[in-house]
């Protein structure tokens, strides 16, 4: 079985009410298979239906047509989804800024149904889990954004999902933090816990580094899929097929 | 709902308090607005006010007791219009929806917890009013305390509600609710009858001021401390019950659908 399986997924945005605009189409026949513990970097100019695809796989919204399933969990079934699935975005907003961080767990735990001790034992292993430690005393306002993110990531785990989406989890960050990011990634929940994770992004060394297959967007569809050791491995370079794809002049 | 459904209402409840608490100048501005009020109305007007009445067809009221109802409903049209509304917009300030979306919280459960904070808030806003109308104008707050004032209190409420619901929808849907905002919320404070009889309107004006739940609830609410019967009283009863049970049931499905409409749409 697949962690993320999609079938000739299609999404159509109706145009506002009463307004003279036409329906977007914003994916067309998506057809994706990825392995469980596999990080799948989804990559593509704006517009190419990136954050589309993930909003469907996380059920924020249904597809037009085709059929998605989430660790075998049908994204229709929202309630069964809620449990396979882990959202992360970057931690600029979302966050309570006057509250610790131990707090801000607190209440999104709560929200996903997590209460009490359990709630308590969870928000500790996490904040072990990520090297939040003491930090989880202090107010969010006071971290940098490279802590934020690794805060994120907890909240994002609260529920212990099999899946991560992660939608350009490292914008915000410097090098050094986007590198500790990384290893969390890579080493942390895709090595050692088996999670399966997508993300989005624009980076492409950071897509090469650690993912392990890349999958190409552009208009809606699937134009390319290729194992990332062939990019690390210098067999083929990323940017000139990233140009070839989308076309020099997208990018002037 | 079972011990785990209340331990989350509570934890939702205690963030919706945290997240305004936080912002110390709203939560105390109505409650200065109260007091200032009440104090400008004691000190100037005080002299004047004691000793008049203001007839309600075959009952009087004195004047204190008209005005001081009069300022409790207006304190409340807002707050009721933004119960649900409200705890929507601290989510999507606080870039959260996503979030809660793909948790197993549902959306209408965040909005019980910040419905009942805000409730509470509104509550406790009209019992302010009530201190400080006894303090400087010395108006008695026992009166108030009687059923027919809760049942017009609770059905403005809900129909308030219901109004904001459909507002929201609209807001989300069709990015046009803050003019019926305005519309209603305005009209309520100008016609509702907060400061004068309403009977004094030209006839249309009148009859406007008759569809607001407004000047329905305080016709209850200065009847009823004015001493008249129930029979008096069940016209306005029935209307403002009439609204109650129609807005608060099909604001609910205006909210629900345009955030079925929007989910779908992805327009969150």
């Amino acid at each position: 079985m697949f962690a993320i399986e999609t079938k000739n997924l299609k999404k159509i945005f109706a145009a506002p009410l009463f307004s003279k605009q036409k329906p977007v189409c914003a994916l067309q026949g998506i057809n994706l298979q990825i392995q469980r513990g596999q990080i799948y970097a989804l990559l593509g100019p704006n517009g190419s239906g990136k954050t589309t695809l993930v909003k469907i796989l996380a059920g924020l919204t249904p597809p037009t047509e085709g059929g998605v399933s989430v660790c075998g969990v049908s994204v229709q079934n929202q309630g069964e989804l809620t449990k396979k699935i882990g959202l992360f975005f970057p931690g600029i907003k979302g966050l309570f800024g006057f509250m610790t961080g131990r707090e801000n767990l607190r209440y999104f735990a709560a929200m996903q149904n997590i209460l009490g001790i359990p709630a308590q034992k969870r928000i500790s292993e996490l904040g072990e889990l990520f090297g939040l430690g003491s930090l989880m005393e202090r107010k969010v306002d006071s971290y940098s954004d490279g802590m934020r993110q690794r805060l994120c990531l907890a909240r994002a785990m609260l529920h212990d999902p099999d899946v991560l989406l992660l939608d350009e989890p490292t914008v915000y960050l410097d090098p050094i933090a986007v590198r500790e990011f990384h290893r969390i990634l890579k080493g942390v929940l895709a090595n050692d816990l088996r999670k399966t994770i997508i993300l989005t992004t624009h980076q492409l060394e950071e897509a090469q580094t650690i993912s392990d297959v890349l999958g190409f967007l552009s208009q809606g569809r699937m134009v390319w899929e290729k194992p990332a050791d062939l990019f690390r491995r210098g067999e083929a370079n990323l940017l000139n097929d990233y140009i070839k794809t989308v076309g020099l002049n997208h990018l002037l | 709902m079972n011990h785990a459904g209340l331990e989350k209402l509570k934890n939702l409840v205690v963030l919706f308090v945290r997240i305004d608490t936080e912002q110390k100048t709203q939560i105390l501005s109505p409650y200065l607005w109260s007091l200032f009020v009440c104090m400008i109305y004691g000190f100037i007007f005080k002299a004047a006010l004691l000793g008049k009445s203001v007839s309600l067809g075959n009952h009087h009221l004195a004047f204190p007791f008209f005005l001081v109802t009069g300022l409790f409903l207006i304190r409340l049209v807002i707050p009721s219009m933004k119960i649900f509304e409200d705890p929507f917009e601290t989510l999507k300030n606080h870039d959260l929806l996503q979030w809660i979306l793909v948790s197993p919280t549902n959306l209408w459960e965040f909005f019980l917890a910040g419905g009942l904070w805000r409730f509470w808030l509104a509550l406790t806003e009209a019992g302010c009013i009530l201190l400080f109308a006894k303090i400087f104008i010395g108006t008695p707050v026992l009166p108030f305390l009687n059923f027919y004032v809760l049942v017009a209190l609770t059905l403005m409420i809900c129909a308030y509600a219901g109004l904001g619901m459909m507002i929201s929808a609209s807001t989300l849907a069709f990015k046009k609710g803050s003019f019926l905002f305005l519309v209603i919320n305005q009209c309520s404070i100008a016609l509702g009858g907060a400061f004068f009889p309403v009977f004094l309107f030209p006839k249309p004006l009148f009859l406007l001021s008759q569809c607001l739940p407004m000047t329905n609830a305080l016709q209850i609410m200065r009847l009823s401390l004015s001493g008249a019967s129930f029979s008096e009283e069940s016209a306005a009863i029935g209307i403002l019950a009439a609204m109650a049970f129609i807005f608060l049931p099909v604001g609910f499905f205006c909210l629900n659908w345009s955030l079925a409409w929007c989910r779908k749409n992805g327009k969150f």
